[in-house]
């Protein structure tokens, strides 16, 4: 969380299109296991900040690891629940239940540097 | 250049921080128990590991199941099964885990369920088997055994099918009820169905027969009436010939050499002699006329006339022959000779002003029941089948219903007299035959005739008359109820050098003989004669005198022909009118072999 600056800094080129996110498309992919209740609260808390910040510019996809444990494997997941920002870059991982809103949002780049 | 290499640097170093960062978090998270599995990749390919209570909700889905569930490892060990499955195999829970499954299936469906687990290590399969309870009764299960994603673990569920197998069953007989139902059905409709297309062809056939046969029947009534008038016309005629004809003879012989009279008076015998001819052609017609039967093989004849029809018939006319023996047929050569004659000399007039082909092909057909049905006229068994066709003219249906008919002709006066088919017909009917006729006209026309070939040999040989006229002698007992005839035919005899006894009666001829026979050399008879005919006068004639030559003469009868008087021991046959060197002929034939026979009997 402390990194922003740095990133900041580190990404200036891509800041400078930063306006140009306001209208980019998400994807987002989340990995859980099954029905257990983090799997169950990232799944809400993801769904949530999607409707509130981006709403009709994001795709949501929701893995269960039982049943694709080979998808897991090529994102280089260890740990679920796991929120993978594939689209816009850069790739980002964010790992828990999702429920420190703030930093979700700051990690997404939909809040002002 | 350094500039954009202290840029890049700056990218990289600014992305292995946020790896960093993520790599912290995630420790920190798994750490503080922000996670509920992880994933381990390994050479067995991923494993997920859950902290306790996170597959609680699948165990409860799977508890809940009314299917089975069972875990197998690579050994086929069952590792976890739940409650349903223990309850299909009726088993204590605790007795079936760390078992293998394969104790539960039917040895016959061993392999099956070895086939599925193995395929299942890399796709999904499913199989129908029976399992074997601990009680020895039985279940039939669906197994579907999930290809294994994570580590070497099967999962199999097992589906009751027992009540399925019943519906199955159930199903299946009512289907089988049903098909059955509609098969019976499908087989009674066909049945009837068939009935109907026989009876309606059968109606059919028998209209058509009867249609058929009624014709026929109409155009045998036409020609035997008209037969039946000819005749009796022919018979008149004849006796009446008779009479001019043996008078002329007698009054030729009489005439001294020289005299002018002798050639009016041989016209008169010529002109005779035509009439005696157009006569015999009617009564041929009528099936009365004299006839010589005997086996004969007709394609000899044929042969011969179409040799002479050839050398008659211009060459714009080309003559296809394809006759053969066929066998023997019980036929008077002359007529077939006539038959010939008459069709081919038609088929010539029909292709006269064309040009065309003229077929004369034989065969033997064997006709059955249904052949003769339809002709009324012949007889089932082997038969001779001449066919005359022409490329001619061809002929309506209406004409061709006629043509038979004696004097019917399409002819121009004196090209034509109409009686060429009623001749051939008439033929044709004396020797059981039967004659068909197709044509179209503008295209041709065929003239089928059908001769029954004989099949037991029959010798009943007669000798050709002919050559100069012989005188004889001896007493001849002349009866004829006709006194002109009894006249003129005792000056006949008398010419030739006979002494003859006349009588007009057979009783009178019976008592005669009776007296007499001692001097008599042969008896002459009329065949129609009141009281006694002619055959029953030869009959007790022969009673009293079986040596005694008897020699019958008939102008026409139906009851009478050479053949039936041979039969009966008569000696001679003869048509009238009674030509004098046939006469001579028969008398001096039937003497010199009796003379000659004498010494030997
Ligand atoms: N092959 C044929 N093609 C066409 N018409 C035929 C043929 N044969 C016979 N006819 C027809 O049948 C009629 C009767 O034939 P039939 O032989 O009885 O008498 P005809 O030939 O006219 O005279 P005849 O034979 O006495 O000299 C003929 O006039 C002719 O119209
Ligand atoms: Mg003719």
């Amino acid at each position: 969380m402390e990194n922003n600056k740095e990133t900041k800094s580190a990404t200036q080129e891509l800041e400078a299109g930063q306006a140009k996110l306001q209208d980019a498309q998400y994807v987002l992919r989340l990995y859980v296991a099954g029905a257990t209740p983090k799997s169950i609260r990232a799944i809400e808390n993801i769904k949530r900040i999607c409707e509130e910040h981006l709403k009709g510019r994001y795709d949501l996809e929701v893995i269960d690891i039982y049943q694709q444990p080979v998808l897991a494997k090529g994102d280089q997941i260890i740990a679920v629940p796991t929120l993978l920002r594939k689209l816009p870059p850069p790739l980002r991982k964010f790992i828990g239940d999702l429920s420190a809103t703030e930093r979700i949002l700051l990690g997404l780049d939909l809040r002002p540097k | 250049m350094e500039k954009e290499n202290k840029k890049q640097l700056d990218e990289e170093l600014a992305e292995l921080r946020i790896r960093l960062q993520e790599a912290e978090e995630t420790i920190s998270a798994i750490r503080g128990g922000e996670v509920d599995g992880i994933i381990f990749s390994g050479p067995q390919g991923e494993q997920v590991f859950t902290k306790t209570g996170a597959e609680q909700a699948y165990r409860l889905l799977i508890e809940a199941m009314n299917e089975g569930a069972v875990s197998l490892n690579q050994e086929g060990m069952i590792l976890y099964c739940n409650h349903r499955f223990a309850e299909m195999v009726k088993t204590p829970l605790e007795r079936v885990i760390g078992t293998p499954l394969r104790q539960f299936v039917r040895a016959s469906d061993q392999p099956l369920f070895d086939a599925l687990v193995k395929k299942g290590a890399q796709e999904s399969g499913k199989g129908e088997l029976v399992l074997i309870h601990n009680d020895g009764t039985v279940l039939p299960v669906l197994l579907s055994v999930s290809a294994s994603q994570t580590a070497h673990v099967r999962s199999i569920v097992v589906t009751d099918l027992t009540a399925q197998k019943h519906i199955a069953d159930e199903l299946k007989r009512h289907r089988e009820h049903l098909e059955e139902l509609v098969k019976e059905r499908t087989n009674e409709l066909e049945t009837s169905n068939q009935q109907l297309q026989k009876e309606i062809a059968e109606r059919k056939q028998a209209v058509e027969e009867r249609v058929n046969l009624q014709f026929q029947l109409n155009q045998a009534q036409k020609m035997e009436a008209i037969g039946t008038l000819a005749g009796g016309i022919a018979h008149d005629f004849n006796n009446i010939l008779t009479a001019i004809l043996g008078y002329s003879e007698f009054a030729l012989f009489q005439l001294p050499e020289g005299s002018k009279a002798i050639e009016d008076i041989e016209q008169v015998i010529q002109s005779g002699k035509r009439a005696t001819d157009l006569v015999k052609q009617i009564l041929t017609f009528s099936r009365q006329g004299e006839q010589m039967h005997k086996p004969l093989q007709i394609d000899l004849v044929i042969k011969e006339a179409l040799k002479l029809l050839r050398s008659s018939i211009p060459t714009t006319i080309d003559i296809q022959q394809h006759v053969v023996d066929c066998g023997l047929v019980m036929a008077d050569p002359t007529q077939v000779h006539q038959i010939i004659m008459n069709l081919c000399t038609n088929a010539y007039h029909a292709m006269r002003e064309t040009g065309g082909e003229l077929d004369v092909s034989m065969e033997v057909v064997e006709l059955t029941k249904q052949d003769y049905l339809d002709t009324l006229a012949l007889q089932p068994g082997p038969h001779v089948k001449l066919s005359v066709c022409d490329t001619g003219c061809g002929m309506s249906k209406e004409l061709q219903e006629r043509i038979f008919e004696p004097y019917y002709t399409t002819k121009q006066q004196g090209e034509g007299t109409g009686m060429g088919l009623s001749v051939v017909h008439g033929i044709i009917k004396s020797h059981h035959g039967h004659i068909t006729v197709y044509s179209e006209p503008g295209k041709g026309t065929e003239f089928h005739v059908y001769l029954p070939l004989v099949q037991a040999q029959d010798e009943g040989l007669a000798k050709e008359a002919g050559g100069e006229i012989l005188p004889g002698s001896g007493t001849i007992l002349v009866v004829d109820d006709e006194p002109t005839i009894g006249e003129m035919l005792k000056r006949m005899l008398n010419s030739l050098g006979y002494e003859v006894l006349l009588c007009s009666s057979s009783t009178e001829a019976l008592e005669v003989f009776t007296q007499q026979r001692a001097h008599i050399a042969l008896v002459l008879t009329d065949m129609t004669m009141p009281v006694m005919n002619g055959a029953e006068l030869a009959r007790r004639i022969k009673l009293l005198s079986p040596t005694m030559p008897v020699v019958l003469c008939t102008g026409f009868s139906a009851i009478m022909d050479e053949k039936k008087a041979r039969r009966m021991g008569i000696d001679g046959y003869m048509m009238k009118p009674v030509i004098l060197h046939k006469l001579a002929q028969t008398l001096h034939d039937i003497l010199e072999k009796k003379s000659g026979s004498r010494p030997a009997g």
